[in-house]
């Protein structure tokens, strides 16, 4: 197919939002209070909290470095993300499009797409750990990367053909559904994390603080697990969700916002979600541990210590998360298909989605997959924000793309992947961990952008 | 704010109490383990049983 076709099947595919967001369609703060706190309390959440402690994160490390990391994540999304979603007002599709022109952004909604068929198999595959447990399915351990038996396969193909049927047949009451959950989703997290105390034989706070620095988060990694400190606690909070605000994909979001002050809204999803659920769930798996409880799957804990309760927990907040996610897959999917209709590609991302969640390597080393995610999309990030901030005050043509009528910016293709390839050789020759790759990524991503931008403006100009 | 949607949030509000009431009673050895969950349990159906029908109902996101 030429590019001419595609690129104005996926403009008829995005035409809703074609336009930047009109006075009368802003929305309030209320609505963003409610999104963040819905969104940012899933399945995954039960996962990172054990994974900390897994990884021998002190403390001190957890309550000082998770309270700096999520800090850091608002006020990205408060100073960087939000002041141009709402001076600029377009999605991400259409406002990358301007500066990368639509192949570019065809090859990042692709990733983007695939990105989020490995979230939602991470979703899948934790509302699966809560799913076996009736049929004592042998549940995925600390260090399985591989699927571990054929119940767990089969148990992980009905959950992904359940949730993707139902997100077949209508995201919208799923999506009212989630909302119904969320704030039962979060005070279970916070009910099994303070039973959990209980049945660590602690009467007073003294007594907690002590078993929390010796039993909780002991600084001692388990085995095979990796020791994490202050620093990865800081890197990885401020970077869970690294797409969404430095890398700018939440510009589709806060297009409708009302004020560019709107983006400290993502404070109440950051400490409901990433702070008190993350401390929550380290609770329910150190206790579990101190219990002799062995198990590293968020069903069988949750299930142990508040019931069937926790269990469903589990099921919803994996369900309900994964949810959104397809769905954003789907919408990101459709670019390599603009003629299918909306449920082919739905069941294409479902299929993906599932294929993924078999892998028990998702859950278990989400942490890692999430720091990639991030990572992957971080670049466009400096490129939107290089575009909007600096490439005019030194001289430079803004939406270059579209000014100049060009497919493919050379300049932002090549900060992408150039700097994608310079996070892969530190990471594997300098031994660089990814968690700590982003923000220098995002800073080189501006500096590579604006030095290509010079020559390659300059360049198509003289060849015009 | 009718009658009907005032009483649908009591018996909500009141699951949300179910769900995490129980877990400091357990904390404090007021209840047993077996109590806790059975209590959470009730809470689930609470919630859901009266909250499907007053949030997100008739409004739109965007």
């Amino acid at each position: 197919m030429k590019t001419a076709t595609i690129t104005k099947k996926l403009d008829q595919l995005y035409e809703f939002d074609r336009e930047p967001v009109g006075q009368k369609n802003l929305q309030g703060l209320g609505n963003f209070l409610g999104i963040f706190a819905g969104e940012h309390v899933a399945g995954t959440e039960f996962v990172i909290g054990m994974l900390f402690v897994a990884h021998g994160v002190s403390v001190v490390d957890m309550l000082v470095g998770g309270l700096i990391g999520n800090i850091l994540a608002v006020l990205s999304w408060a100073f960087i993300t939000t002041p141009i979603a709402v001076k600029v007002r377009l999605s991400l599709y259409w406002h990358l499009k301007k500066i990368a022109g639509p192949v570019l952004v065809f090859i990042y909604n692709i990733v983007n797409a695939l990105m989020f068929c490995f979230l939602a198999g991470a979703m899948v595959a934790v509302s699966a750990t809560a799913v076996g447990i009736p049929f004592h399915i042998q549940m995925p351990e600390l260090n399985d990367l591989y699927p571990n038996s054929v119940g767990w396969v089969v148990t992980v193909i009905i959950v992904g053909a359940v949730i993707t049927a139902v997100a077949i047949m209508g995201f919208e009451s799923l999506a009212r559904f989630a909302k119904v959950s969320a704030p039962w989703m979060f005070l279970i997290f916070v009910a099994a994390a303070i039973a959990s105390i209980g049945t660590m034989d602690v009467n007073s706070f003294s007594e907690f603080w002590d078993i929390a620095k010796i039993k909780i988060w002991s600084g001692i990694p388990l085995d095979g697990q990796s020791k994490f400190t202050m620093w990865h606690v800081i890197f990885f909070t401020w970077l869970a969700n690294a797409a969404m605000h430095l890398g700018m994909s939440d510009l589709s979001l806060f297009r409708y916002a009302k004020k560019w002050q709107y983006g400290f809204a993502s404070a109440i999803g950051m400490f409901l979600g990433h702070y008190v659920a993350w401390i929550s769930s380290g609770i329910i798996y150190a206790a579990a541990l101190y219990n002799n409880f062995f198990f590293d799957a968020p069903g069988p804990l949750a299930y142990n210590i508040v019931g069937i309760a926790g269990a469903v927990c589990v099921v919803i907040a994996g369900w309900t998360t994964a949810n959104p996610t397809l769905y954003r897959a789907g919408l990101a999917l459709q670019v390599a298909s603009p003629n299918w209709s909306r449920w082919r590609v739905t069941l294409i991302a479902g299929m993906l989605t599932t294929v993924a969640a078999l892998f028990p390597a998702l859950v278990m080393k989400l942490l890692e997959f999430v720091a990639i995610y991030g990572l992957i999309l971080l670049p466009m990030g400096s490129v939107i924000f290089a575009d909007y901030y600096l490439i005019p005050k030194i001289g430079l043509t803004q939406y270059y793309a579209e000014n100049r009528g060009i497919n493919f910016n050379w300049a932002a293709g090549i900060t992408w992947f150039g700097l994608l390839l310079l996070a892969l050789v530190m990471n594997r020759v300098f031994g660089v961990e990814v968690f700590f790759l982003g923000p220098p990524v995002w800073i080189l991503g501006i500096v590579t952008y604006l030095f290509l931008s010079r020559i390659y403006q300059r360049r198509t100009i003289i060849l015009a | 704010m009718n009658v009907m949607k005032l009483v649908l949030k009591i018996i909500s509000y009141t699951g949300l109490g179910l769900t995490l009431i129980p877990s400091i009673l357990f904390l404090i050895d007021k209840i047993e383990l077996s109590q806790l969950k059975l209590y959470m349990l009730i809470g689930v159906f609470v919630w859901f049983g009266s909250a499907v029908f007053w949030i997100g109902k008739g409004r739109s996101k965007k």
